[in-house]
């Protein structure tokens, strides 16, 4: 029987290993992954680079383990943005409702229609490619469907009988957005937030395969990117870096998909 | 059958937004750092101060923002998206020449995606705790976590070792020029293949688990109960009265995605080198060329309006509910 | 004279994982031609169950798991078989309480009635749409012409359900089972329905099952009654004998909620008014089920559960204050 908490928990324990492998692994391999240690394109296996080398000779492992914080924190950031936007503007759409809310949901339908890769690109290129800048631009594109979510909540929220009584006990609005409705909105926001976490993984690693990020700073992303060109001849150097991505997003997804059951038990029967 | 009104009242949001769009692209251009005459001249190895105030002259950049930003719209209203600094011919014959290989790609992957994942819920719809039920929970998790440029380079990686039939660059063979309509035909086909089942797969997971989470939905409606009791097989409870409901949230999905095909065809594109919009788009950032540049960000953000429009009206088509209420 | 359909000691039950329980036990049924029985009692006493069961669509995780079930003589299920599908629709058929989400949203009323017809008795289009015409004018809906290419979204609940009935309708089945079809209705569409099924009953001779929790309902258009409290049948008689001399507690009570003609009531009283709760299908006490809420029971109840006794000429029930030694 697939238990959907046990691929949860199998989930948080992945996690868990990625995120001491990329706080530990630097400290524990001191291996610079920019130094170029041996021949280009060696296999894996080698005593010099466990995990063989890049293009230009640099070590695969030191690069994985390096990149993967730069992979975690740009994520996290920019998951965390998307959050704040979406949570922000879909709060003050769905509680005020009237104009500002209508102002705001063509805000939210506006920034739909705009391509959301493409639009990150531009605004990366445009403006100097650092973690930053990567983190923000995938905060900017992203953001409008925990909006809409998040506005839903508050429409369905703001109109129980708890709300309208700490109204009528003379609350004020900021104290009943943040500290009443909120909380209640809070579980379907956490499922969103997981997700949210792992497709900005993804992003990111699509915009540094791209080429479009800091070129200072290693990530997994960029490993794949530098060694395009070299894919049929050394598989490892891009299939690794991917292996990586691909198993930290699932962690985030399945603890996502975990928390979403928890919270509805209803899910249970599907 | 689709109200005029709702209709007329899309249109109206839809200049409205394509304005706003317009004028959103051109400024955050403008408040970057750096012209792009500048960038480009520079990037050719020459500072030639003249050079750069004759080019920037010549591209109006000299002008004041609000007369730049007031040329622009007026020339994209008259249909001119302007002249591509680095390709050498007007941004809209440019984005024409590219559109139909991305079109190709993403309708053939979006078909391929919807056609089987639809059917592969349908079927674990009706066993929830089935093999295929689970099966189908696994893929959709696996396939919404992993990269889609990664998807299509373990794919070229297997493929080119263990069966290499199929093309993983280009749309074309450059050795097969003159084979004419059927030769080129499948030539085009046989390049398609990869790119169109990377970007399948991903579709792919999303639609299987939201046909049967929807046809679960369905299946426990009252109204499937009823086909029930009045007797009918199975086979047309199942296909005809709970499948034309279960659909109708599969079809607004379609509508987005579709909507998005620029921006998502870009990875895989790169991947596959398809010479299509994606490929255009990162080039064009790439080079900085911002003409090249504003000009696919609107036509993007114009087929993402035309498929919420289409889907719209599908929508109404297929729901009778929702076209009453407009 | 041989029942059109008979039900000998039919058992439902639900498995889950650790157990498995009865939602519906020791029910034999019989209904003869042309008659209207009202199946009576509380959410939960199985009377849905009931039928659904005669329909073959007992919902999974239940299934049924003892008894017989015949229909003009023939077994319909019996040893594991279940022939329920082959009269399902055409001679028994069955309406819902919810007209609002009974009919597909996304068909014409016509479709739905024609495809019975197309289905079940091979018509074409056209003629399958002609006779979903009279069948939509023979339920009182007016303009039917027009109403037939609306969708259900598009009429009233009233008109909703009379085109379920039309749907139920449409192959002339002998048998009509009714689940709550009022319940969800206005007090005065309440009675137009009620009126159109013994209409249709005097036109067709369609013998009709009405399922209800409304003693009023029963008052209005029974010709015998049954009354279930806890998956088991506890009373049964002609309905003018069992409402004016009730041998169950519990029908009594059940009479004691029909509320007075009231003006100012939309709605008829529900079953609300009997103190206690019922015992859960999982948790049956070993007495009586009612035990606990009745107020004349004594310590026989509460240690044995009372069969079903006969107290008059077909009338029985399943109490101990029923029973001839305790009336001696």
């Amino acid at each position: 029987m697939f238990s959907r908490n046990g691929s949860a928990v199998a989930g948080l324990v992945i996690l868990l290993i990625i995120l001491f492998t990329a706080l530990a692994g630097p400290a524990l391999y001191g291996v610079d992954p920019f130094a170029i240690v041996s021949g280009p394109l060696l296999p894996p296996g080698d005593p010099d680079a466990p995990l063989g080398t890049d293009g230009i000779g640099r070590d695969i492992l030191a690069g994985m383990l390096v990149g993967a914080k730069a992979s975690l924190i740009v994520g996290a950031t920019a998951a965390a943005l998307t959050m704040v936007i979406g949570i922000s503007v879909g709060a003050i759409a769905g509680f005020y409702g009237g104009r500002i809310g209508q102002a705001l949901m063509r805000v939210t339908e506006f920034f739909q229609v705009l391509p959301a890769l493409l639009l990150a690109m531009t605004i990366i290129t445009l403006f100097s490619p650092t973690l930053t800048t990567v983190a923000v631009a995938i905060g900017i594109v992203s953001w409008t469907s925990v909006a809409r979510l998040t506005r839903a909540e508050f429409l369905r929220i703001r109109n129980l009988e708890y709300v309208q009584a700490a109204r009528a006990m003379g609350a004020r609005n900021r104290r009943i957005i943040w500290l009443v409705i909120l909380p209640a909105a809070l579980p379907p926001l956490i499922v969103t937030a997981t997700l949210t976490v792992g497709i900005a993984i993804l992003f990111e690693s699509g915009l540094s395969f791209l080429g479009l990020s800091d070129p200072n700073v290693m990530s997994w992303g960029v490993i794949i990117g530098q060694n395009r060109d070299y894919m049929l001849s050394a598989w490892w150097a891009v299939t690794i870096p991917g292996i990586a991505i691909f198993a930290t997003v699932l962690s985030v997804s399945l603890i996502g998909d975990g928390l979403n059951e928890a919270f509805n038990p209803k899910l249970r029967e599907r | 059958m689709v109200p005029v009104s709702a209709l007329a009242r899309n249109l109206l949001t839809s200049i409205v937004t394509v304005l706003a769009v317009i004028v959103f692209n051109f400024t955050l251009i403008h408040l970057a750092p750096g012209d792009p005459v500048t960038v480009m001249v520079g990037e050719m190895g020459g500072g030639d101060p003249e050079l750069i105030t004759r080019l920037q002259q010549q591209y109006g950049l000299d002008r004041p923002f609000a007369e730049q930003l007031f040329t622009y719209v007026l020339s994209v209203l008259t249909g001119d998206l302007g002249f591509s600094f680095y390709y050498n011919m007007p941004v809209l014959d440019l984005i024409l020449q590219r559109l139909p290989a991305t079109l190709l790609l993403v309708v053939s992957a979006l078909c391929l995606a919807i056609v089987i994942g639809t059917a592969l819920g349908v079927v674990a719809a009706q066993r929830p705790r089935g093999i295929l039920s689970h099966l189908i929970t696994v893929i959709s998790i696996a396939g919404f976590s992993a990269p889609v440029f990664w998807v299509g380079i373990v794919l070229i990686i297997g493929l080119a070792s263990a069966l290499p039939i199929f093309p993983t660059s280009g749309m074309r063979d450059v050795t097969n020029i003159g084979a004419g309509i059927w030769g080129d035909t499948v030539d085009v086909a046989y390049h398609l293949v990869l790119p169109a089942f990377t970007l399948a797969t991903v579709y792919l997971a999303q639609y299987s688990r939201l046909a049967r989470s929807s046809m679960l939905e369905v299946l426990s409606a009252d109204y499937v109960r009823t086909a029930r009791a009045k007797g009918l097989p199975e086979r047309l409870v199942v296909y005809k009265h709970a499948l034309r409901n279960a659909v109708l949230p599969v079809v607004t999905i379609a509508g987005l995605q579709f909507g998005q095909v620029v921006a998502g065809a870009v990875l895989v594109e790169t991947v596959f080198a398809w010479p299509g919009l994606g490929r255009l788009a990162y080039e064009s950032i790439l080079r900085r060329d911002s003409p090249t540049m504003l000009g696919i960000l609107l036509f993007s953000a114009v087929i993402v309006i035309v498929a919420n429009i289409v889907t719209d009206m599908v929508y109404r088509m297929i729901d009778p509910r929702i076209g009453a209420r407009a | 004279m041989q029942p059109l359909l008979s039900i000998k000691d039919l058992r439902i039950s639900f498995r889950s994982r650790t157990s498995q329980f009865a939602v519906l036990e020791d029910f034999d049924l019989d209904l003869q031609k042309g008659e209207t029985v009202c199946l009576v009692g509380e959410s939960g006493s199985g009377k849905t169950m009931t039928g659904l069961a005669l329909m073959g669509l007992v919902p999974s995780p239940g299934f049924i798991s003892n008894g017989a079930i015949s229909f003009e003589g023939r077994e319909m299920i019996a040893a594991g078989r279940n022939r329920a599908a082959e009269i399902r629709g055409k001679n028994i058929a069955m309406i819902f309480q919810e007209p609002m989400t009974a009919l597909n949203p996304v068909f014409t009323i016509g479709e739905q009635i024609a495809e019975m017809l197309r289905y079940h008795e091979g018509l074409g289009r056209k003629a399958a749409i002609e006779r979903a015409v009279e069948l939509l004018r023979a339920v009182g809906i007016p303009e039917p012409e027009q109403r037939v290419h609306e969708y259900p979204h598009q009429i009233s609940g009233g008109m909703r359900q009379r085109a379920m009935i039309a749907v139920a309708l449409a192959c002339s089945p002998q048998i009509l089972i009714a689940d709550e079809p009022t319940t969800a209705l206005d007090v005065t569409v309440q009675a137009q329905i009620l009126d159109l099924l013994e209409e249709v009953q005097e036109r067709l001779g369609t013998t009709i099952l009405l399922i209800t929790h409304d003693m009023g309902v029963v008052a209005d258009v029974a010709d015998r009654v049954v009354v279930m409290y806890c998956g088991r049948k506890i009373e049964e008689g002609p309905a003018a004998e069992v409402l004016a001399d009730p041998r169950h507690p519990y029908t009594s009570a059940l009479l004691a909620c029909i509320p007075r003609p009231d003006p100012e009531a939309t709605t008829r009283m529900k079953l609300l008014d009997i103190p206690g709760i019922v015992p859960a299908a999982s948790a049956r006490p070993a007495g009586c089920a009612y035990a606990a809420r009745c107020a004349f029971a004594f310590d026989k109840c509460r240690a044995e559960r009372p069969p079903l006794f006969e107290v008059a000429e077909g009338r029985s029930a399943a109490c101990w204050l029923a029973s001839k030694e305790h009336s001696q």
